[in-house]
């Protein structure tokens, strides 16, 4: 019953906001998701406390003793995911009391963050592909409602692209998952991997594909920046942190790690997709005034570090992947947040257009300049550990090509990250600025507190790792069949 | 029975993709689904019948409301009739290469099932894959929200 907690209350209060609305059209919507929000973070933490730090833990609820036949498994993976999920979405929840007033009905929004939140938990929990892949689905029609929120009639038409896009992946998945009913009958990822016989050939490419799609990563990213562009900065903080890592990375993770056991031909095809993207995601993003156009391309860049330290397929690749995807899911939720708040004050995303907002709105600006600083990888910062952990993975990999790439993107990052800064918060006020002030309190209060995660996390990086990312890796590494190897890191053993 | 299916499914697909009215053409791509969702299941395939009539349903609600947004009614399709003659040809050629199963599919009144894996409409929902319908409530309701979202910023406009 535990588990169920993370898709039941959120679905059932979205379910119910409609209703509330009726009652009270501002107050209670807000209070009732951020309840939720909160509710789920507690959770998360508590089950983490019980947690014995390995194996798998299956759920099947029941009611009145008879088996519902619903099945949730819990190991150190999920539990990693769940816990971002938990804090990403609180953060946006509170964003949006302020946030949102512009975007018409309150409750209706929730209910789709909620919705949303839901699905994502879902395709975490779901030990089954099929239902991965249901939940999967839910989650991107949730998304196309957040891009839809904005205004415009370019809104619209991101909201469309991306559901095209994302109806295309999720063909491609779900003809995956039929090759491998095909072939095993069963749908189960235990039991999949447990089944003897060759899986399909065709299987692994269209996984591949499908979830490459879904995390944006090069050449299935060009659906990204104008989704992202066109969409409130709610939708781009909870996709880029939470729905592209849950529908993308986690679920191709769970599949080639946990089905098909990673092979040296798979591993290479992830690696190359993970430079590519690094490359060609950071040179893209050096010439972008729109700043959420530019924090769409930094994602697939982003995301390029994920996939690679994760085609390494070493135990230190996988840590660093690992603790990569829950850092990137704090500051680049953060960074879309204050690009979100600079929009809120300017009523403009356009870096030229903008200029010395710096000491009119101190706080954007400071918890900015510390999202930037992860971003691009300065110690001590929290972008800093996951990426050194990456390098060294892949230097003991004696693959220093990609090690040279990924330092030189990760300049290349720091460099168009504080162009913008420069560009945004430095120089003179331009006049027709002189009257904006700070966004309202519950805006920074949630910039300041993913602010502060991404420092806390950054000088605590090493009990963080050995406590939340190693059970992580376990089960990953688990999947490679690899034995771990003793890593030590600030006295820490990985 | 399997006949009749197929056929309702080839015409209403062709529909959906003549009809001009944009509306009209959605409901008939909607209904289609519901077809071949119809198929899947008596061709003991019930997850399969199950998620193309819930997803591909909710999924083509949200994008008729989409595609009413962005081309207003105002809006019409034209297309030069060459389009249809084109159309024509690739579907001939489609149904040619298709035709051995499309011949079997026909062929078959009864496609024969052990009673061990068949499940009914109700228990592929309740039994075989319970958990599943909470996905699908979410895609539900995610669907509905959208809708009701758009709907709502639409009157706002006007």
């Amino acid at each position: 019953m535990f588990l169920f907690i993370f898709i039941g209350i959120p679905l059932a209060i979205a379910g119910l906001l409609p209703i509330v609305s009726k009652i009270s059209k501002k107050f209670l919507p807000d209070f009732l998701a951020n309840l939720c929000f909160i509710l789920l973070l507690a959770a998360s933490i508590s089950i983490y406390n019980l947690w014995p730090g390995a194996g798998r833990f299956s759920h099947n609820l029941e009611w009145f003793g008879s088996n519902l036949n619903i099945s949730l498994t819990l190991d150190g993976l999920s539990l990693l995911m769940i816990f971002t999920v938990s804090i990403v979405s609180l953060a946006v929840g509170l964003f949006s009391i302020n946030y949102i007033e512009r975007y018409g009905s309150r409750a209706i929004y929730y209910a789709i963050l909620l919705a949303l939140v839901a699905s994502i938990n879902g395709i975490i929990l779901a030990e089954d592909l099929f239902t991965m892949y249901i939940f999967i689905e839910a989650a991107g029609i949730s998304s196309y409602g957040l891009v839809a929120l904005g205004r415009t009639r370019y809104s619209i038409e991101g909201a469309f692209k991306y559901l095209i896009l994302s109806a295309i992946a999720s063909a491609l998945i779900l003809l995956g998952i039929a090759l491998i009913f095909i072939k095993t009958g069963n749908t189960g990822i235990k039991d999949i991997a447990a089944a003897s016989g060759g899986i399909s050939k065709l299987s692994v490419i269209l996984f591949l594909a499908g979830f490459g799609l879904k995390c944006a990563l090069v050449p299935f990213h060009f659906w990204m920046p104008d989704a992202y562009t066109s969409a409130p900065a709610v939708l781009p903080a909870m996709s880029s942190g939470l729905y592209i890592k849950a529908a993308g990375v986690y679920a191709l993770c769970k599949v080639f790690f946990n089905i098909y056991g990673i092979n040296s031909a798979v591993s290479s095809v992830m690696m190359y997709l993970g430079i590519i993207s690094i490359l060609i995601g950071a040179f893209l993003a050096i010439g972008q005034i729109k700043l959420r156009r530019m924090l769409a391309y930094s994602s697939i860049s982003q995301m390029g570090y994920i996939i690679l330290g994760l085609g390494i397929a070493s135990p230190l690749g996988i840590i660093g992947a690992l603790l990569h995807l829950f850092f990137h899911s704090i500051f680049k939720s953060l960074l879309f947040l204050n690009a979100g708040a600079i929009e809120y004050a300017t009523e403009t995303d356009e870096s030229n257009n903008l200029g010395g907002l710096g000491a009119r709105m101190p706080i954007t600006s400071t918890t900015n300049i510390i999202g930037i600083l992860s971003a691009a990888g300065v110690p001590p910062l929290n972008g800093f550990w996951s990426k050194l952990i990456i390098v060294i993975a892949l230097l003991q990999a004696k693959m220093f090509l990609y090690a040279f790439i990924a330092i030189f993107a990760s300049v290349l990052t720091l460099w168009y990250l504080l162009l913008i800064q420069r560009r945004v918060f430095f120089g003179k006020l331009k006049e027709t600025f002189v009257g904006i002030h700070e966004v309202p309190f519950w805006m920074n209060f949630s910039m300041i507190g993913l602010a502060l995660t991404c420092v806390w996390t950054g000088v605590a990086f090493a009990p963080f790792i050995s406590k939340w990312v190693l059970p992580a890796a376990g089960v990953l590494i688990d999947g490679v069949k690899a034995s771990l190897n003793v890593f030590i890191i600030g006295g820490h053993t990985l | 029975m399997t006949a009749l299916l197929v056929a309702g499914l080839l015409i209403f697909a062709g529909l959906a993709v003549f009809l001009k009215d944009m509306l009209k053409a959605v409901l008939c791509l909607l209904i289609s689904s519901v077809f071949l969702g119809i198929i899947f299941f008596k061709l003991n395939a019930p997850y399969a019948g199950v998620f193309e009539i819930s997803v591909v349903a909710g999924l083509i609600v949200v994008l008729f409301i989409l595609t009413v947004s962005i081309t207003g009614p105002q809006d019409t399709v034209s297309e030069p009739n060459v389009h249809l003659l084109v159309f024509f040809v690739l579907l001939s050629i489609f149904l040619y290469a298709i035709n051995i199963a499309i011949i079997k599919m026909f062929a078959c009144d009864k496609i024969p099932i052990s009673s061990k894996d068949y499940f009914s409409l109700g228990e592929a929902l309740w039994i075989g894959r319970t958990f599943d319908m909470i996905g699908q409530i979410c895609v539900i309701f995610s669907g509905v929200f959208v809708l009701l979202l758009i709907l709502s910023r639409r009157k706002n406009d006007k």
